[in-house]
């Protein structure tokens, strides 16, 4: 044996070494080795050159940042500041947690440091939340009120936060319409993200999945984009269900059924994908593909000249897949498929199609090339804004497994991304927010709450214990995060955007305002989506979306009739009616209060915000039907779907949380504080637009910076009192 | 400055006299694994230089009605289609992703964080690895391509590097003598329509050397008589693109591999080789020495543009 490895290692030696000798060889090894061997040495010198750059540049870098008199760092109190944010964190089982003792990094964390509830926004809904956080603002000055706003045009929902069109101009070739220039994407956060003024100081910041991100923005940094980076699509997730079975609903919220046919045990489909702009009238893309069903249970499928097993109840790795547009272009992105069954029926879920990180089509990065970075450090990930298909769970095609999957698995990517940020960045402020937080409350709210209407028959479900395992998780997670932030040099804040509550009935504010006499349906205009059944000329007001209810006024809606000038009056008459309002059936009340956002919010888009902001009781939210525009016949609505738990209710029920490393001496922090808290350390000025105030927090040696420099502290309120049940 | 000088001087010499001594050690190294090699592989390519030479006569016979550029351009093209498809199935394509992605990854790493220092130094550590295990996993393929790639070099340098000799042109023939093959030894060219001997042998230096000139086109046998033992090398004699040995060697496997036209010389005889010299070819794109940058770029080309298409990472 031995004998014969000596053989082989002299053979391979004495081919290696004619390879390096011979007169034709030395210049040739095949095209394949040719080239592995060409790339690897000019990757090679690309490192040993771009090193020895970094090294002679280093200095003259720090000089010219020291004659900007941006010499970052020379202030500031910290080396660097992390922020590990656990979307929709809810403080009341956080602390019942932490008093059972399931949680004991946090609680180390807690009692090195501090531990106090965060105050959140109006609305404290995700999106408004975490604008509010990265700018420091009221959402009056960042224009982020909601998931969805209306278009005054036409009264259809659409995106608050960004706006994707194709390029605008195209070159006409045959069948063919190439575009000229880039897709036109705008993000309509408004307000300068508190990293963008660290970077205008010299000072480094690694942003990952922080929502409303997208498009990303240039500064001096790394971010990979969150919430509203779309599928390939363009939606905001859009899952296929492949099935054989013949009855059942075509579409789905967030979601479509494809209809297939078994034919000697092979299904033939395909991927729908974007919409082909290359091609004139081309349609959507489609990819196809083949799947082979096998006698146990189990399939091969076949999709872009790849193959892979499926197995029943498994997710397959992420699979990339390519839609050619024509004229060699082709549209890369990937997504994972679960094969639900094969018999009776074939069943088959794939996910929304992600964008391919590797080749991105449409920016999810800045600068472009952090998300290729990372998927080629990390593997392949999940880019879709929201990741984890909650309406596949809504719509009974996955299972509690299947979702949890999901969600596991974008936990998993993303403490990846974040550890090697915290490797990375030793000295500047690193932010990673975790949505499984989030999405889990959502969709398992209902085991943890016996009184919900999903609760019924389901406490002997495996998943039943899906939150506290996800606390405990979380807190497994921080406590890896705290190995990494042990130096005296590092802050570590732990927040949430907003805590979670039930969401047990659903209030349909279309239908109270038609029974209020402010809105009207044409006769034949109930149950119709997308407000397509209202009666304009007779309606005063109208809901869409999660936040609130719109003013239909003249000049501003285009079909608008209220007058400008009365619509103050009608907003505080909403208000008062509102506040307050009862489910008699319950016995309890619904609405806590109604907000006027003209009076609530200040800044420059506030006239942009819904009307009225809703803020809803306990166990209340806006209901499936007011959401999509589609006024029903009933004011209240049992929640039976699987996403059962809610935050979109008064944001003083639902507070976030802060644990920090240091002490912290502010009574009542809020979340719009750390943006600035974040440039009071590094020593950078608060620009005064910032509606924040940086947080008292003491130094390493446990002290506290004398007061005069702006920071709350316990006794200064300046304000926050009246405003801080509201998050403004 | 003097001491800067002495410096300068004196470091020069040692990086000099420590090349030399790698260059006299591979030199040992070579010398000696060619004694051991000799007896081994000189039978293997003695039975595979004919079998070479009839599917490279079958493979020129086909391509013989185009253009010789074209020609060259379309094997070119299939040994990059074959030699990626091989490559594919050769290597290992999973862990040559990985480092080809850790390579990326790393480059990367440099442009993003090029202000941390720590980072910049850790990501070329990791970086240097990545290529290391690329070279590794590249070694397989390029092991198991090596003596395919070698042997269809050597068929088209037999066609490509050298031309016959035109009717009339002058060349030398040396013939170079084993080192114990006693002195003076007798050796006479006979005469053959396909050649005019006009001065020779001159003996010297362990070498006969003849100088000829061309005779009639075509495939001639040159025979060599040494006391009543004949020994043949081919000699080719007209205007076209055909077949050239330009040397007859014995049992030196490098030899064998590059001149795989004619069978090897007996290894116990007085002769070691037998070279002519004939002109090159005369062009920049198949002519001597220009073919095999011609043949790398075209296969290269090839095999980029089709990597896609047979999904084959490198």
């Amino acid at each position: 044996m031995h004998d014969r490895r000596l053989a082989r290692r002299t053979i391979v030696l004495a081919l290696f070494c004619t390879l390096m000798w011979q007169d034709y060889a030395h210049a040739y090894i095949g095209p394949g080795a040719g080239f592995a061997v060409g790339t690897t040495l000019f990757a090679f010198f690309m490192a040993f050159f771009s090193g020895l750059a970094a090294i002679f540049l280093w200095p003259i870098r720090w000089f010219f940042r020291f004659l900007r008199g941006r010499r970052a760092h020379a202030r500031a109190r910290v080396k660097r500041f992390v922020i590990l944010g656990l979307d929709g964190m809810e403080p009341t089982l956080a602390e019942k947690y932490l008093a059972e003792g399931k949680m004991p990094n946090l609680a180390r964390l807690k009692e090195k440091g501090s531990y106090l509830r965060l105050g959140t926004t109006l609305p404290p809904l995700s999106p408004v939340a975490w604008s509010t956080f990265l700018t420091g603002c009221n959402p009056g000055k960042h224009n982020i009120f909601d998931f969805l706003t209306r278009s005054k045009r036409n009264y259809l929902p659409a995106l608050s936060s960004v706006s994707i069109r194709g390029a605008s101009r195209s070159w006409k070739v045959g069948p063919y319409r190439i575009p000229v220039g880039k897709p036109d994407i705008r993000l309509l956060r408004r307000g300068k993200p508190f990293w963008n003024v660290l970077g205008e100081h010299g000072i480094f910041s690694n942003i990952i999945r922080v929502p409303i991100t997208f498009p990303p923005e240039r500064f001096r940094g790394a971010l990979l984009s969150a919430m509203c980076v779309p599928d390939l699509r363009g939606s905001q997730g859009t899952f296929s269900y492949y099935t054989t079975r013949a009855e059942g609903e075509d579409d789905y919220i967030g979601g479509e059924r494809i209809h297939v046919k078994c034919k000697d045990s092979v299904i033939r489909s395909h991927l729908v994908g974007p919409e082909n702009d290359i091609r004139r009238n081309g349609g959507p893309m489609r990819c196809p593909f083949e799947i082979i069903i096998g006698d146990d249970g189990e399939a091969i499928l076949k999709i872009n000249g790849q193959t892979h097993s499926l197995e029943k109840g498994r997710y397959t790795p992420w699979i990339r897949v390519e839609f050619k547009a024509g004229l060699g272009i082709k549209i890369r992105g990937i997504c994972e498929f679960l094969l639900l069954a094969t018999e009776p029926e074939f069943e088959l879920y794939v996910t929304p199609i992600h964008i391919d990180p590797d080749k991105p089509a449409l920016p999810v990065s800045y600068p472009s090339v952090y998300c290729t970075y990372l998927s080629k450090m990390l593997g392949s990930y999940a880019t879709l804004g929201l990741a984890e298909d909650t309406w596949g769970l809504n719509a009974g095609i996955l299972d509690d497994d299947g979702f949890l999957h999901q969600c596991l698995e974008a936990d998993t990517e993303r403490e990846k991304m974040f550890l090697d940020a915290l490797d990375k960045v030793r000295r500047g402020l690193c932010v990673c927010v975790f949505d499984g937080t989030d999405r889990i409350q959502h969709m398992f709210w209902r085991y943890i709450d016996p009184q919900h209407p999903a609760h019924d028959g389901q406490s002997q479900q495996q998943h039943r214990d899906a939150i506290g395992e996800l606390y405990l998780r979380m807190d497994e997670l921080v406590g890896r995060t705290m190995q990494t932030c042990d130096d005296q040099d590092t802050v570590l804040m732990v927040i949430s955007d907003h805590g979670f509550n039930s969401f047990r009935r659903g209030i349909d504010l279309n239908f109270w305002l038609e029974q209020n006499g402010y809105l009207r349906l044409k006769p034949d205009g109930r149950d119709k989506k997308y407000l397509a059944g209202v009666d304009w000329s007779q309606t005063k007001a109208y809901c869409l979306g999660l936040a609130g209810i719109w003013l239909n006024v003249q000049g501003r809606e285009a079909e608008g009739i209220v007058d400008p000038k009365q619509a103050d009056g009608l907003r505080d008459e909403l208000c008062e009616k509102l506040t307050g309002l009862r489910d008699e059936e319950k016995e309890t009340q619904a609405i806590s209060r109604a907000f006027n956002a003209h009076k609530t919010y200040h800044g420059p888009y506030r006239t942009e915000a819904p009307d009225i902001i809703i803020g809803y009781n306990t166990g209340y939210r806006a209901s499936w039907e007011a959401a999509i525009g589609q006024p029903t016949g009933e004011l209240f609505h049992d929640n039976t779907k699987a996403w059962s738990g809610d935050h979109c209710i008064d944001p003083k029920l639902v507070p976030g949380v802060l644990f920090c490393n240091r002490k912290i001496k502010t009574a009542k922090p809020r979340l719009m504080d750390l943006g600035p808290t974040a440039l009071a350390m590094f020593g950078v000025e608060v620009p005064s637009h910032m509606d924040g105030k940086p947080l008292a927090v003491a130094d390493a040696d446990g002290s506290f910076p004398s007061t005069g420099d702006g920071l709350r502290e316990q006794t200064d309120t300046s304000g926050v009192e009246k405003r801080e049940a509201v998050g403004v | 400055m003097e001491a800067v000088n002495w410096l300068l001087i004196n470091g020069a010499n040692a990086v000099l006299w420590l090349w030399g001594l790698v260059k006299s050690l591979f030199v040992t190294l070579f010398g000696a694994l060619d004694t051991v090699l000799d007896p081994v592989l000189s039978p293997v390519f003695a039975v595979l230089n004919p079998i070479c030479t009839a599917i490279g006569d079958a493979v020129y016979a086909v391509l013989g009605p185009l253009p010789v550029w074209l020609g060259l351009t379309v094997l070119s093209a299939l040994t990059g289609v074959v030699m990626l498809v091989a490559f594919r199935y050769v290597s290992n394509q999973t862990a040559i992703g990985r480092a080809k992605d850790d390579i990326k990854a790393n480059l990367l790493a440099l442009k993003l964080y090029k202000d941390e220092l720590r980072v910049t130094f850790q990501a070329q550590g990791r970086l240097l690895w990545a290529v290391l295990r690329l070279q590794r996993y590249v070694l397989t393929p390029v092991l198991v391509m090596l003596l395919p790639v070698l042997l269809g070099l050597a068929q088209m340098g037999v066609r490509h590097q050298w031309r016959p000799l035109h009717p009339g042109e002058q060349t030398l023939i040396r013939m170079r003598l084993a080192e114990d093959a006693g002195n003076p030894i007798e050796v006479q060219l006979e005469p053959n329509a396909g050649v005019v001997a006009e001065v020779g042998a001159v003996p010297g230096g362990g070498e006969l050397v003849w100088r000829i000139r061309g005779g009639k086109p075509g495939r001639h046998a040159l025979r060599f008589n040494t006391g009543g033992h004949v020994i043949e090398k081919e000699l080719v004699v007209g205007t076209d693109f055909q077949r050239v040995s330009a040397a007859r060697v014995g049992p030196d496997w490098t030899g064998q591999l590059f001149h795989p036209a004619e069978r090897r010389l007996p290894g116990d005889g007085p002769i070691r080789s037998i070279e002519i010299t004939y002109p090159g070819v005369d062009s920049w794109i198949y002519g001597a020495n220009w073919w095999v940058l011609y043949f790398f770029v075209i296969s290269m080309a090839v095999a980029l543009l089709l990597k896609p298409l047979f999904r084959v990472r490198f």
